[in-house]
């Protein structure tokens, strides 16, 4: 290379991005800090909420919507709606391929009539760590 | 007197920082289209993440010992540990904002995950900022050396010799992304208005690259080339023109291009950004 200047020691506008980088780099470790120490060691834990049935063109679409409240991530999260029609059951399935913590996600279920709310019931199945 | 030498190190210091985040992006910019490096902002503990942000510095101090993205002879060990820092501290502001413009970090983004992601981005993009000062300049005066053996080019030869390297620069760096998935998916999940955001942030890396970060023969390429683009923004706009159509052409050869016009021109502009940057550093070896 044919430019190799000896620099100075690091100048003033110098020592203000290092000092700006210094900050940055107090925040980054700070969070991850608090995160690796505060977070409990909880496995995954999920919310879900059913939504009312909505006509569509082909038959009825029910929307479940699922949180992971726990404090760590789940992969392959299988949402289980259960039918009873009059004793008539019907059992489908839904999987949502990884939720991180505080993450949500809505799946949605298709029935070919009007499903009576009182005859539906969710829950999540299973699901494995990432 | 003192107000001009305060000006030329602020400069200085300012040029260095330019070109750290110049070259950062050049080398972590294919990491940045990885998926499984976003999935890692959820999976890893942030103990990992930690653990991974010292690991991060230990080629980087070395790397900046030897040769420094400051170009500084004969350091000291603070001046190291002055550029280590400085080299993470641009890397943290410069990886956030693009995960950030490509909509990999939202409001809604918790902010370990996102300090998580930003960590294991940082590693390739620090070790960018270090090295390019330094290939780029020799390079850049191995081209000049080439250059200056050979006589002058023509106004037309320089023009084909900027689209020719351009064309080459964007494909050798968009050819790693364009097959791959991150592409469609990162299409269906931005926002249009962001699109405007990301040919933004295009524009004005490969100017930065090109142009401002202080890389090998600037001013020549200032003001000494001949051509029809050289003026640095007709010739940043039409290089932007230029990736934007490699990368079309690249999805669909790899068959990866939407049969969708809008859909598919989203396509492209997304992978355009990464595209200009190869673009613009193909350019600088010309």
């Amino acid at each position: 290379m044919s430019e190799t200047p000896r620099r100075p020691a690091p100048t003033g506008p110098e020592w203000v991005l290092f000092a700006a980088a210094v900050v940055l780099l107090v925040a980054l470790v700070g969070v991850l800090l608090v995160d690796w120490l505060a977070a409990p060691a909880e496995p995954p834990a999920f919310e879900l909420r059913l939504a009312e049935a909505r006509r569509v063109s082909d038959g009825y679409h029910v929307d479940v919507d699922v949180t992971n409240v726990g404090a760590a991530a789940a992969a392959e999260v299988t949402i289980s709606v259960e039918y009873d029609e009059g004793g008539k059951l019907t059992e489908l399935d839904q999987l949502v391929a990884f939720l991180a913590p505080d993450e949500e996600a809505r799946v949605t279920f298709a029935f070919d009539e009007e499903p009576d709310p009182g005859g539906l019931s969710v829950a999540v199945s299973s699901f494995r760590e990432p | 007197m003192q107000g001009t030498f305060d000006r030329e190190v602020w400069r200085e210091a300012v040029e260095d920082a330019l070109r750290g985040i110049a070259g950062g992006l050049l080398f972590g910019v294919p990491l940045l289209y990885t998926m499984e490096v976003w999935w890692l902002g959820q999976t890893a503990t942030s103990a990992h993440a930690l653990a991974a942000l010292v690991l991060a510095a230990v080629p980087l101090a070395a790397l900046v010992a030897g040769i420094g993205f400051r170009r500084r002879a004969g350091m000291t060990a603070v001046e190291a540990g002055v550029d280590v820092v400085t080299a993470l501290g641009l890397g943290v502001l410069s990886v956030g904002a693009v995960l950030v413009v490509l909509q990999r970090i939202t409001p809604s983004t918790p902010v370990p995950v996102a300090a998580r992601m930003v960590v294991f981005e940082l590693a390739p993009f620090a070790l960018g900022a270090a090295v390019a000062g330094e290939v780029f300049a020799r390079t850049s005066d191995r081209a000049r050396g080439k250059n200056a053996g050979s006589g002058a080019v023509g106004r037309g030869d320089g023009t084909v010799a900027d689209v020719a390297a351009t064309v080459m620069g964007a494909s050798f760096v968009a050819l790693a992304i364009a097959p791959t998935e991150e592409v469609p998916l990162l299409a269906s999940g931005i926002e249009r208005p962001w699109l405007v955001v990301l040919v933004g942030a295009a524009l004005a890396v490969t100017y930065l690259i090109v142009f401002s970060a202080g890389f090998g023969d600037q001013a020549h390429r200032r003001h000494g080339q001949q051509g029809l683009l050289q003026r640095p923004t007709t010739e940043t706009f039409v290089a932007y023109l230029l990736s934007l159509v490699v990368s079309g052409a690249l999805l669909w050869f790899f068959r990866n291009l939407s049969s969708d016009p809008v859909d598919a021109l989203v396509q492209a502009v997304v992978l355009s950004f990464p595209a200009a940057i190869g673009g613009a550093a193909g350019r600088l070896v010309v």
